[in-house]
């Protein structure tokens, strides 16, 4: 990939991207990676109630969501910042492997689909944003960790090198 | 052995007879030894899941880190190019250096690293989670691939045996006939045949000179045969023939419980109508031969499986 990787289309403002997460090197590296793209405007939040402080003040165009949070869980958030619309889509990134989206969260648009497990390829997040937000093919996909060209593959960690370690 | 003793006095005819029971208690004693061992366990799959967010969480911060240093350093990111001009640093230098002092292949290896804890965690979890099992359509060279990583994380000092040292190959048909199973339970199977030929060969004397495992999955006209092979001591007849007897071990106290095989066995057999047999001779290792049937009745009633 050698095409210029940080031009936004003039026609397309910055995605608002608000990055929730109760560890503070997960949200510093997150905001790290996305900030190196001008697709990007990144916040971040290290609770649920501080998420929502900050959308009060701008709504956002995608959220991330840890779910284990202090105060209201990440669930209650997104519940919350979906019934007053103020963010349009939102993703789950969890250390949990059991996460499933409930009938509530489903209804609030974040399918098996929207969930990453940690640790996850942040090119696969990157790819899911573009994707919700219509924004395919405006531009250049970051380079992946992980080299298969799979999609997004719901509640499942970057991938299993088993795969890769097979024994002769 | 275990025994309990119990007397009474009893008249007979005016006579007075003690009447004495002796009853051989050892296997009550076992069984009572892997209930509890079986309740640990399953405590343990619970706290399984809490352990693996715990150790997610920072997995995560290490793959990112590493992803935001490869990025950060690629010299044909616009934003690098522009920061590194502004305090005059050529980045295609810098990126040549990294490759020089192979920087570029550390930042992979720790991102493999990462994957593969992560992968760890999730076979484990998937492991313990035995109260889901189903059968369904199975994926075998998965199953043996997920069996023989967590084998190969099972190195255990106490179990003296290192499977770093073991050649393991694994060979299959291109072809296999789509078979029915329960994928925990024949992974089960497989670790439990891995471990022991493992745990045999660290401990053989004279020592094993070039342990290896060979594992080849063939194709059946009804069903799959797989074989797990070792070049270890080998049984001799009076074990051969208990090999499967319950509560049976040549292993010391404390490493097995002389159910592994007993299990392994009841797993194949009644819970997928398959065939379970084995071959070994002193000094020529031992062959275990698992036969599936690609037709495995699907309704067959879950059985637990310590």
């Amino acid at each position: 990939m050698t095409s210029p990787l940080c031009h936004t289309s003039a026609h397309e403002p910055p995605i608002d991207l608000l990055i929730v997460d109760d560890e503070e090197p997960i949200r510093r590296m997150l905001m790290a990676y996305f900030e190196d793209f001008d697709a990007f405007s990144v916040r971040a939040a290290a609770s649920g109630e501080e998420a929502l402080a900050a959308l009060a003040a701008r709504h956002a165009d995608l959220c991330v969501v840890d779910m284990r949070l202090p105060g209201m869980n990440g669930e209650q958030f997104i519940l919350e910042a979906a019934g007053r619309a103020m963010c349009r889509h939102f993703l789950v990134h969890t250390g949990s492997v059991n996460m499933k989206p409930g009938q509530a969260l489903r209804a609030a648009g974040v399918g098996p689909e929207d969930v990453f497990v940690k640790p996850h390829d942040a090119a696969r997040l990157a790819e899911r944003i573009y994707q919700v937000l219509g924004r395919r093919g405006a531009h250049d996909t970051p380079p992946r960790v992980t080299g298969d060209t799979e999609p997004a593959r719901g509640a499942h960690p970057a991938d299993a090198p088993a795969n890769r370690r097979n024994p002769r | 052995m275990n025994c309990l003793l119990s007397c009474a006095l009893l008249r007979i005819d005016g006579e007075a007879h003690v009447m004495a029971v002796l009853r051989d208690i050892t296997q009550i004693k076992k069984m009572q030894e892997v209930i509890i061992q079986t309740e640990k366990m399953v405590s343990l799959g619970g706290i399984a899941a809490g352990i693996a967010h715990e150790i997610n969480n920072p997995l995560g911060i290490v793959l990112q880190a590493a992803q935001n240093m490869a990025q950060r350093t690629r010299p044909d990111f616009a934003k690098n190019v522009a920061v590194a001009q502004a305090m005059g640093l050529d980045m295609e230098l810098l990126a040549r250096y990294m490759r020089e002092r192979k920087l570029d292949v550390f930042l992979a290896d720790i991102q493999d690293a990462a994957l593969r804890a992560s992968a760890i965690i999730r076979h484990m979890l998937e492991f313990s989670r035995r109260s889901e099992s189903k059968r369904k359509l199975c994926d075998l060279p998965g199953v043996l691939h997920r069996a023989l990583t967590l084998a190969q994380s099972d190195y255990d000092l106490k179990k003296s045996y290192d499977f770093k040292k073991i050649d393991v190959s694994l060979h299959m048909d291109d072809e296999l006939p789509p078979i029915n199973c329960t994928e925990t339970e024949i992974e089960q199977v497989a670790i439990n045949l891995l471990r022991n030929a493992a745990q045999a060969m660290a401990t053989a004397d004279p020592p094993v000179e070039a342990p290896r495992i060979d594992i080849d999955i063939t194709a059946l006209p009804g069903g799959v045969r797989i074989v797990i092979a070792d070049n270890g001591p080998g049984m001799p007849p009076e074990v051969l023939h208990r090999a499967f007897e319950p509560f049976f071990t040549t292993k010391a106290p404390g490493v097995g419980t002389g159910l592994g095989l007993s299990v392994s066995y009841f797993i194949v057999t009644k819970g997928h109508g398959g065939r379970m047999e084995v071959e070994s001779a002193p000094g020529r290792g031992t062959r275990f031969i698992i036969e599936l049937p690609a037709d495995a009745p699907a309704t067959v009633p879950q059985e637990t499986s310590a």
